[in-house]
């Protein structure tokens, strides 16, 4: 296949699903059919979320990213499988660089390779740890050379004010005394702030227990009372329904489910056209229940299908289904 | 000559997977090379089309094209990898329809909502970030000194850094640039298979 044909821009287009429809067919084809294609393909698309993973993606092409790669589960994988190589390249760097330094009074005759991966890291580590030394070094030399002026000048004077010393000592410890009594003062002053803490904590604790006392949600506002629903039996063609507050924004569900040897799931909320309007992350159930929220915005006065699926490593497996009519 | 007993029943047997290693490679052995290769081909294909499960699907078509095989006796009239491309074609369009999605888009047009439940999630995730880490460092332990040396190299550093240490690589090692990016994926590829397999047996004892 001629390079011509495409290139590393055409090859991010295809993998970001932006690529004109007559050549997405072609590439699909060529995916599979051409050699150099689908090596070169393989490394674009690792080039496309290493740079991902170190933050070179900006503006639309990020925007692109997330909103077309970041979907299935095994494109996550592979993201996070290229930041476990960027962390690891990271880290072996540096250990690297410490057994260099670790054995740089023992050099050995020979020539080292200068361009092994070790060597280029800690030459240049080296030399910024030797940039620091002298630094540190001029500043010591700096130092002394202005505490030996200084004492050179009270010398030249011809007597130790004693006196002057004496008050010196005592001004120096009416000082201490009185950052003492400070420090006394802020300790009791925190303790007394702590206890009012835990006085309001214990307070606000009885207050949260008390069932009158709790607030009701605003009728419309925040997460609706929880729809508790069951799995589809055959046969019968109602659906449990329920009235949407105009105002409501969050859907809360409690899904009774069916015995399984599954113990991670995913949900899927789909019309009754089957097309899917949200799925979940994996969550894990409590007991045979699991509780899913999604925004309430996705409903409308219609039939919907919550669709559960078993997850396992490399498999997701349909289990129920529980439909439900949403009405004005 | 047909196979006996229904489509559903056919089981890919040691003798059809052989005649399926043959047929791929084409009179050059390469030791399972090419099925592999031509299975993970399969897999990018499934998962660029937002498949939930890509594996399952490049296993369904590799198992048609040796039922096919088993069935003909051999596929001369086109090349195996062409023939692979029209089986995985069908299968996507079945997958479609089973999935009843009306197009390529609505698998795409996924809302993801904020659940106010994100503690469980975020658990879950941390639990399995963890794992990852510690299968990596396996599977890395568990390659040659030299892959790992050029795989850190190869992969050290921002983008200006990075093509600097490859063009240094390449120089050391004797080989072009694309060779070295060649030789890097294939241990990068390997890599990966190592951790998620890792990833998913730690999964199963969890």
């Amino acid at each position: 296949m001629r390079e011509e044909t495409y290139n590393n821009e055409t090859l991010r287009q295809y993998l970001l699903g932006s690529l004109p429809a007559e050549k997405v067919e072609l590439f699909d084809e060529l995916s599979i059919t051409d050699d150099e294609f689908a090596n070169s393909l393989a490394a674009a698309e690792n080039d496309l979320v290493d740079s991902y993973v170190r933050g070179e993606l900006t503006g639309s092409a990020l925007a692109n990213f997330r909103s077309s790669y970041l979907i299935t589960a095994d494109k996550r994988e592979r993201v996070c499988f290229a930041q476990s190589l960027r962390d690891f390249c990271e880290r072996s760097a540096a250990a690297e660089v410490d057994n260099s330094l670790a054995q740089s009074a023992t050099v050995t005759s020979g020539e080292p390779d200068k361009f092994s991966p070790g060597n280029i890291f800690s030459r240049l580590r080296l030399m910024q740890w030797g940039i620091a030394a002298a630094m540190v070094v001029l500043l010591a030399v700096a130092w002394l050379a202005y505490y030996n002026l200084r004492i050179g000048r009270q010398n030249s004077d011809g007597r130790v004010d004693t006196e002057a010393k004496k008050e010196t000592n005592a001004d120096k410890g009416s000082e201490v005394a009185a950052v003492k009594e400070q420090v006394a003062t802020t300790q009791g002053e925190r303790e007394r702030l702590e206890q009012e803490a835990n006085k309001q904590k214990q307070e606000l604790t009885k207050v949260e227990q008390t069932p009158k006392n709790r607030k009701p949600t605003p009728s419309g506002q925040g997460v609706i009372a929880a729809l508790v629903l069951s799995p589809q039996v055959r046969g019968i063609g109602q659906f449990p329904t329920f009235s949407l507050p105009a105002k409501a924004e969050v859907v809360v569900v409690q899904l009774q489910l069916e015995p399984s040897d599954y113990s991670t799931y995913s949900v899927e909320l789909l019309k009754e056209s089957s097309q899917v309007l949200w799925r979940s992350n994996k969550i894990k159930a409590s007991g045979r229940t699991l509780k899913i929220t999604f925004p309430a915005r996705l409903l409308a006065p219609e039939v919907f299908v919550l669709q559960v699926y078993g997850v396992a490593p490399g498999k997701s497996e349909a289990l129920g289904a529980y439909p439900f009519k949403v009405v004005e | 000559m047909h196979g006996a007993g229904s489509k559903k029943d056919w089981v890919l047997t040691p003798t059809a997977f052989d005649q399926l290693l043959s047929w791929l490679d084409q009179g050059n052995a390469s030791g399972g090379e090419k099925y592999l290769e031509m299975r993970r081909r399969l897999v990018a294909y499934f998962s660029r089309k937002n498949c939930p499960t890509p594996d399952d699907l490049a296993d369904e078509t590799l198992n048609r094209l040796a039922r096919r095989l088993e069935e003909e006796g051999a596929i001369d009239t086109i090349e195996p990898g062409h023939y692979c491309y029209v089986v995985a074609r069908f299968v996507l369009l079945e997958f479609f329809r089973k999935t009843k999605s009306q197009s390529l888009e609505d698998l795409t047009l996924l809302a993801r909502a904020d659940t106010l439940d994100r503690a469980s999630s975020e658990s879950i995730e941390r639990e399995e970030q963890e794992r990852r880490w510690q299968c990596f460092q396996q599977c890395m332990a568990n390659i040659s000194s030299e892959s790992r040396e050029l795989i850190i190299s190869y992969y050290y550093g921002d983008q200006g850094a990075k093509i600097k240490n490859r063009r240094l690589l390449a120089a050391k090692l004797g080989i072009t640039i694309n060779a070295l990016s060649i030789r890097a994926w294939r241990i990068r590829n390997k890599l990966e298979a190592c951790v998620k397999r890792c990833v998913g047996q730690s999964e199963m004892f969890s």
